[in-house]
């Protein structure tokens, strides 16, 4: 009867370390994902719609202190993750992608790159993001390139020097939710790969 | 085979539990460090500290912008209500309110603050604020007041700190 008991507190307290273990694990994911209509757009930028509200779950809510403190609500700010090109393929800092996109349902939007621990990546090229203001050429069929090396051909950079993995942000300010959360949407980021290092193996 | 169904109930429950109280226990933790951080390296509690623009050797927060011009307030309210002002700039312009478990419970965007002028009271619940101007009640006695500007382009960048420069965060304690 002893020895029972000994094995239900066992059972219990292993319970509870893997629940807690579990919880901290979830929360460490950088990859967002609701469930509701437009959570998921353009291939593969994610969001989730509760952020910052008060009805985001426990999970949530964790996710976010560890990897987007601070976060608006959805009705002034709107922010899709994505950390896989077009073919679902990881993001890699020593590959070179180019990223298609045209004009955003936001007052102001801006797209920036983080790296593996979710800060931006350690150097001093000045060119971790692109914005609205900032994009040269046609806001309605613009593109950049992502890589590790400035680009001769294109003003429109974002570095991925000092990361070794990574996935880029988009933040949508004031956003049109109606038609965000209609699920119907289009005009998001393609993200081709166009090469990677010669040494690289993944 | 009682004895197993009890004892894979009992993890099972114990797993929801651990679940649950990790997620509560995680904000709560991460706010409190991030408050205290951010007071330090800053001006205090119940002080506005205007930040440089974040870049990769200047991150004060996990995923900032470098886009955006912050401003921070770390705010305790136990004494009394605190007096919020805001420099007008063009652009995007917000500011934020949240609680001590990461509740982002307020925003005004940068027309409302203009039409009711730059001056915001914070309170809590109970509280007084005895001034006619914009209140916003905070659910819990501490918490963060975030300001975000648009920067786009290092050109606008001293008219962004200047406007910056007219950011306060003061306590209308006797």
């Amino acid at each position: 009867m002893q020895k029972a008991i000994l094995f239900a507190l066992a059972c219990v307290l292993a319970g509870f370390i893997s629940g807690a273990g579990a919880a901290l694990a979830y929360s460490g994911k950088n990859q967002l994902g609701g469930h509701k209509p437009g959570s998921v757009v353009g291939g593969n930028w994610k969001t989730d719609f509760e952020i910052g509200s008060e009805n985001a779950s426990g999970a949530l809510r964790a996710r976010i202190a560890r990897k987007g403190l601070f976060a608006l609500k959805r009705a002034d700010a709107v922010y899709y993750t994505r950390s896989t090109d077009a073919d679902g393929r990881g993001l890699y800092a020593n590959c070179s992608y180019r990223l298609s996109g045209s004009t955003f349902p936001a007052e102001w939007w801006s797209i920036t790159l983080y790296d593996e621990g979710s800060y931006l990546a350690k150097n001093r090229d000045g060119a971790a993001s692109v914005n609205r203001d900032e994009i040269v050429g046609d806001a309605e069929n613009w593109s950049a390139i992502v890589s590790p090396e400035r680009p001769n051909d294109t003003p429109n950079w974002i570095s991925t020097k000092g990361a070794v993995t990574f996935d880029l942000t988009l933040r949508l300010y004031r956003p049109d939710l109606e038609y965000l959360m209609s699920g119907d949407v289009s005009g998001f980021p393609t993200l081709e790969r166009l090469s990677c290092d010669e040494d690289f193996a993944s | 085979m009682i004895r197993v169904a009890i004892f894979a109930s009992a993890f099972l429950v114990a797993a929801v539990a651990g679940w649950t109280a990790m997620n509560w226990a995680i904000p709560k933790v991460i706010m409190i460090k991030a408050m205290e951080g951010l007071a330090e390296r800053g001006a205090g509690v119940n002080s506005m500290t205007l930040r440089e623009p974040a870049d990769p050797y200047r991150q004060f927060v996990v995923r900032p912008s470098p886009d955006l011009l912050y401003s921070t307030c770390v705010y305790d309210l136990v004494r009394a209500p605190l007096r919020i002002s805001v420099g007008p700039t063009d652009g995007y312009l917000s500011v934020a309110f949240f609680d001590h478990i990461t509740n982002n419970y307020e925003t005004l965007t940068g027309s409302l603050i203009t039409s009711q002028g730059s001056d915001i009271i914070l309170k809590r619940e109970g509280q007084d604020s005895l001034f006619d101007t914009h209140v916003v009640t905070s659910p819990s006695t501490r918490g963060l007041v975030l300001v975000r500007r648009q920067i786009s382009g290092n050109d606008k960048l001293p008219a962004m700190q200047a406007a910056q420069a007219e950011d306060s965060c003061v306590s209308l304690a006797p």
